[in-house]
């Protein structure tokens, strides 16, 4: 005669842990590594400050972004904004050949201009001696061409 | 299709209904915000804008015609969509980063940017949010007034709740008459949520859950949106940052196709999921039953996934408690037992209900368990409790128990017929394609029902004949129409056998006989047959209200006879519809759970289908033909059965004469149930095994279309249950089988082996939103429309079947009452998955009796009253609701409770001769006024939206929009 029973057992089953706990256990048994890997990254984080400023500026969320609104001045931010957009699309229109070999330049140039330092002060004739060097000639040669770009974009 | 010129290019179209359609097919799409393909061009936002032959046009609502030139991408163009996008943008303020319906898909935002945006002119609306519904909110600050939602909540689900105030400044979407949402005759489908373009109206499931950062009070939103355009009036950083921010998003939140797990009507949808929350059910408009809508439970009833009431491990009786147990000691023990029983007592010992909740997949194999591992065609399912006598019915006439047709043909028919169901609550998606059809295409309906409930109100005739009579009147109608010479002659000639006997049975049904037996004026009944005299086509659709009578079998046959005599089967827009009620319950027959089929329904003593079974299997099938559901019962008390096998069912709550079926549970040797909650039917078992919920699992389900589609995973399932598949596979390989079903796909594989009717379908044809309606061929051809060439008996034709009237079985004339009893949209069934909604609970917290204010007048009784009901079986005690929904001696009771007012309290045990199917209508009662504990109170909610006026109106009325003083026409 099976009378029907109203009650859920209360004690759970299999020395103390319910199904949930032991798919969790099994799955921390598989992820050993991974896990050893994390608990590592947290102490870390704990020993530089990290972990506790993350936690306090997610609790205090809505506090944080009003002083991040008061004490930011929008009008700035907006022009630093803009300003970045600005270069972002001047960038866009730079031959990437181009720009690699100017940049490839300036270490050479930053050396020799390290060098020219040490130098004693030049002279006119010998500025325009140096002039005649084809590298030097080069250079002036492609800083005066920019400067007639920029010259020709501030006209229009 | 049409010649036409696009932007000097001539091209043909593709016979697309619009020009915006067409632009859309040529990759050339203008920007659109109010069209949407389920709803059609609505007309507000006029920002498809094109100039054709010189003039300024909406895309959306132009049709294609020869000799058009299209100009498309002129500056003109352009600078008029751009000026109505402008003017749309007023009522948007885009804080798209901590915006909850950010996820890539919100149209006003992607439109935006592909227009290149860069300024707003948001213009705030003084009005609040209405945060007062429990499943979603609407935010008029955010809501661009494109009339989706009015259009779906009007013309699609027609639940006829919201409109545009256009006349209000600024307009504003309305709840009726101005009522709050949950004030409001809003039946919470959600379907205007789904719609909607942008984040106006929105789940509550997803409010400040969907977003990482959405989560903020209402003054830090406001002061960050406005620190955030002071610093940026421009918008390009705006959508940087959330085109990141929803790429972000797109890590955590899973979409995941399924199939709903309540009614039959077969929705599908996306479940928004992350990790094991559950954010959203998105339905799709390519989902093929549903399209855009849903009903409450199907929008916003999954939260009994998560709760916490599940059960997580198996139970095993010790004495007078449950003891948890692990799942191997549970397996090896229930299949030591079923061995034991089957060993003392013989296979026939043993019964197995099967699950209508679980897949096909899952229903194979719970017959093939019961079939080729313990040996027993005992094997059958919840159609046994409701659509067995309809399929009797069609089996008998046409040879195919099942729809004739899919929801198109039922939307296409000129006239509707809805006899002893209640749609619009049990079968919503469904009704509102039937409220669609009659609102927009002018069909007639026509409801015959005890209850005047929403399709009576709104049906062309209604008529409510003496409870367990409908055949009387179907049988005169019939009668009638032969008379007067309007039966399908041809149709009869060519498609028939058995008219002449067939009328000359009808002699008995005169008008005089019917208006005697069912209570009906003749002038009615007249008046029904002249309604399937002037219509070309018909459907009838039919549920428990038939069915669960002594006489289901016959008054179903008697529906399909009327349908054949007046040339109404084998067409489209024409058939019958019996509507199922559980999600899988159409599945779980057709593949085989049923004691005399195997799958697809062929009969168990087809020797044919015998071999094809048992060669796939490798053993020999059990020869006798097993127990029904209900048989089961009576076997278990006369000492034939000794072990029962219960999936997924609540059997004691399910069957007639609660008692009955108690006592019977107490005398088994063993019971085995598996199901997602600890239910009253498992209370009695020996072991409780945990299931996975269906959004859970991978498989296919089979809607009352006869339409079968694909549930995918949403997420696994909940630590320490397991599939049902999983649970019977398991127990056949320790009862000796060798079983390897590596999923589901295999075994859908198997089942086309064996099944004709399903010897095309495969996971591959049914991938993603696509679905296949059985029978389906090899080559993977389904059938939408049955009998279009011949009907399925060897002649191809189909058979008149006489089926004649009977008083039902009588009752003490203490008994004065009839008792209907049925469902209420928001619930289903007990309540064991919908009590777990909160949102739900407080709409409808409990069950009542709907008493007509006749009756309650004479009786004394009033609003909230608790009154007891007495049966020949039984009692139950419940709250009396006084609605004109019921009259005279009818009363009605939900079937939502699992206590002191569960129905089955009260039905009688007698049943359905061919099926076996309970007398669940035809229960009489007696009725008692207790006294009130303390004051009287409605148990129907005040958020409930029943009792309250809708506001139907035809679309958005955007004609009101273009009236407006403050309105610029297109390209002005």
């Amino acid at each position: 005669m099976a009378r029907p029973i109203r009650a859920r057992p209360t004690v759970p089953s299999g020395a103390g842990t319910t199904p949930g706990v032991d798919a969790i256990a099994s799955d921390l048994g598989a992820s050993a590594e991974s896990i050893r890997e994390l608990l590592a990254l947290v102490r870390l984080l704990e020993e530089r400050g990290v972990l506790r400023f993350s936690s306090d500026l997610l609790r205090s969320q809505d506090r944080v972004i009003e002083v991040l609104t008061d004490r930011i001045d929008p009008a700035t931010l907006g022009r630093s904004l803009r300003n970045l957009e600005v270069l972002l699309h001047a960038f866009e229109r730079l031959d990437p050949a181009t720009l690699a070999a100017l940049a490839g330049g300036v270490p050479a140039a930053l050396e020799e201009a390290r060098r020219a330092e040490a130098d004693r002060p030049m002279g006119l004739l010998e500025i325009a001696t140096t002039l005649r060097d084809p590298e030097v000639n080069r250079g002036v040669r492609m800083m005066l061409g920019f400067l007639r770009g920029i010259g020709r974009s501030a006209d229009a | 299709m049409a010649e036409v010129v696009l932007d000097g290019q001539p091209l043909r179209t593709a016979g697309e209904p619009s020009l915006l359609e067409f632009l859309r097919a040529q990759g050339r799409g203008p920007p659109s915000l109010c069209y949407h393909p389920r709803l059609g061009p609505l007309q507000t936002c006029d920002t498809c804008l094109v100039v054709v032959d010189g003039k300024v046009v909406r895309s959306c609502a132009t049709v294609p015609a020869d000799g058009m030139a299209i100009d498309a991408s002129s500056p003109v163009v352009l600078a008029a969509q751009r000026a109505a996008m402008d003017r749309v943008l007023e009522n948007h303020e885009f804080a798209c980063t901590i915006c909850d319906r950010n996820n890539g898909d919100c149209e006003l935002h992607n439109t935006a940017i592909r227009m290149g945006i860069a300024r707003q002119a948001f213009r705030p609306k003084p009005y609040p949010i209405d945060e007062s519904s429990p499943f979603y909110r609407y935010n008029p600050s955010q809501c661009i007034l494109c009339g989706r939602c009015v259009e779906a909540c009007q013309d699609v689900v027609v639940n006829e709740v919201l409109h545009i105030d256009w006349n209000l400044a600024p307009p504003r979407v309305v709840w009726d008459q101005g009522a709050s949402i949950d004030q409001s005759s809003c039946v919470s489908c959600g379907t205007c949520a789904t719609v909607c373009p942008v984040d106006a109206l929105l789940e509550t499931s997803m409010h400040g859950r969907a977003a990482h950062f959405s989560n903020l009070s209402p003054a830090t939103r406001e002061r960050l949106v406005t620190w955030t355009k002071a610093a940026s009036p421009d918008l390009g950083p705006l959508w940087l940052t959330s085109e990141l921010e929803a790429a972000a998003r797109h890590g955590s939140i899973q979409r995941t196709k399924t199939v709903c797990t309540f009614c039959g009507v077969g929705c599908s949808f996306e479940v928004w999921s992350r990790g094991r929350e559950i954010l959203k059910v998105l339905p799709k408009a390519e989902s093929p039953a549903n399209g855009i809508a849903t009903c409450v439970k199907g929008k916003f009833g999954y939260d009994f996934v998560n709760s916490p009431n599940r059960l997580a491990e198996p139970l095993a009786r010790s004495g007078d408690r449950f003891a948890a147990i692990g799942w191997d000691a549970a397996l090896d023990q229930i299949a030591r037992r079923f061995a034991e029983v089957r060993e003392r007592y013989g296979p026939d010992s043993i019964g197995v209900i099967a699950t209508c909740t679980g897949t096909n997949e899952e229903a194979y194999l719970t017959q093939k368990f019961a079939r080729q591992v313990l040996g027993t065609n005992n094997v059958d399912n919840c159609a046994r409790y409701c659509q067995a006598p309809a399929t009797t019915g069609l089996f008998r006439t046409v040879g195919i128990g099942a729809d004739a047709g899919t929801m198109a043909d039922i939307e296409q028919a000129d006239l509707i017929m809805t006899i002893g169901s209640n749609a619009a609550e049990a079968h919503p998606v469904l009704a509102g394609r039937v409220k669609r059809a009659q609102k927009l295409r002018g069909t007639k309906l026509l409801v015959v029902d005890p209850r005047r409930h929403e399709l009576a109100e709104r049906a062309d005739l209604f008529l409510s004949p003496r409870p367990g009579t409908d055949l009387v009147l179907l049988n005169a109608v019939a009668r009638y129409l032969v008379d007067q010479g309007w039966e399908a002659r041809e149709f009869i000639a060519a498609r028939t056998n058995g008219f002449e006997e067939f009328r000359s049975r009808l002699a008995r049904y005169t008008l005089e006989f019917a208006e005697e037996v069912t209570g009906l004026p003749a002038a009615e009944i007249v008046r029904m047959a002249e309604m399937f005299h002037a219509a070309r086509s018909a459907c009838i659709l039919w549920a428990m209200g038939i069915t669960q009578h002594q006489n289901g079998s016959d008054t179903s046959t008697a529906i399909c006879n009327l349908l054949l005599v007046t040339g109404n089967f084998g067409r489209p827009g024409t058939g019958g519809y019996p509507l199922r009620g559980h999600c899988n319950v159409q599945g779980a027959s057709d593949f085989g759970c049923l004691p005399g089929f195997l799958p697809g329904y062929q009969k168990i003593d087809d020797p044919e289908a015998r071999a094809r079974v048992e060669r796939e299997w490798g053993t020999p099938l059990p020869k006798t033909k097993g127990l029904t559901s209900t048989e089961l019962v009576d076997a278990i008390l006369d000492g034939r059965l000794h072990a029962l096998y219960i999936l997924g069912e609540d059997k004691l709550l399910a069957d007639a004469d609660e008692a009955k079926v108690a006592r019977a549970f107490e005398r088994l040797d063993l019971l085995v149930v598996q199901d997602l909650f600890l239910t009253r039917t498992a209370e009695f078992a020996d072991y409780v095994l945990p299931v996975a919920a269906s959004i859970e699992k991978e498989g296919t389900f089979v809607s009352t279309e006869r339409r079968i589609q694909r549930l995918y995973r949403a997420f696994p399932p909940l630590a320490g249950t397991r599939t049902d598949a999983e649970i019977v596979q398991a127990l056949a390989t320790r009862l000796g089988a060798s079983w390897h079903y590596p999923g589901a796909k295999e075994v859908l594989e198997e089942v086309a082996r064996v099944t004709p009717v399903f010897a095309g379908a495969n996971f591959e044809r049914l991938e993603g939103f696509r679905s296949l309606l059985w029978p389906v061929r090899p080559d993977g051809t389904d059938t939408p429309t049955l009998h279009l060439d011949r009907f399925n008996f060897p002649d191809g034709k189909a058979r008149f079947h006489p089926v004649e009237w009977a008083e039902p079985t009588p009752t003490e004339p203490e008994f004065d009452l009839e008792l209907d009893n049925g469902r209420l949209l928001e619930h289903f069934h007990w309540g064991n998955l919908t009590y777990e909604n909160r949102g739900i609970r407080a709409k409808v917290p409990g069950t009542f009796v709907e008493v007509g204010p006749d009756l309650a007048g004479a009786r004394g009784l009033s609003e909230g009253d608790r009154v007891r009901l007495s049966s020949e079986v039984g009692s139950v005690t419940a709250r009396v609701h006084v609605t004109d929904r019921v009259r005279g001696s009818t009363l009605f009771l939900t079937l939502h409770d699992r206590g002191e007012a569960a129905v089955n309290r009260l039905t009688r045990d007698v049943r359905d001769g061919p099926t076996t199917t309970p007398d669940y209508k035809g229960t009489r009662v007696r009725l008692e006024r207790l006294e009130s504990p303390g004051p009287l109170e409605s148990p129907v909610s005040a958020s409930n939206p029943r009792g309250k006026a809708r506001s139907a109106q035809s679309g958005v009325r955007v004609e009101e929009k273009w009236a407006r003083p403050d309105y610029r026409p297109p390209g002005s």
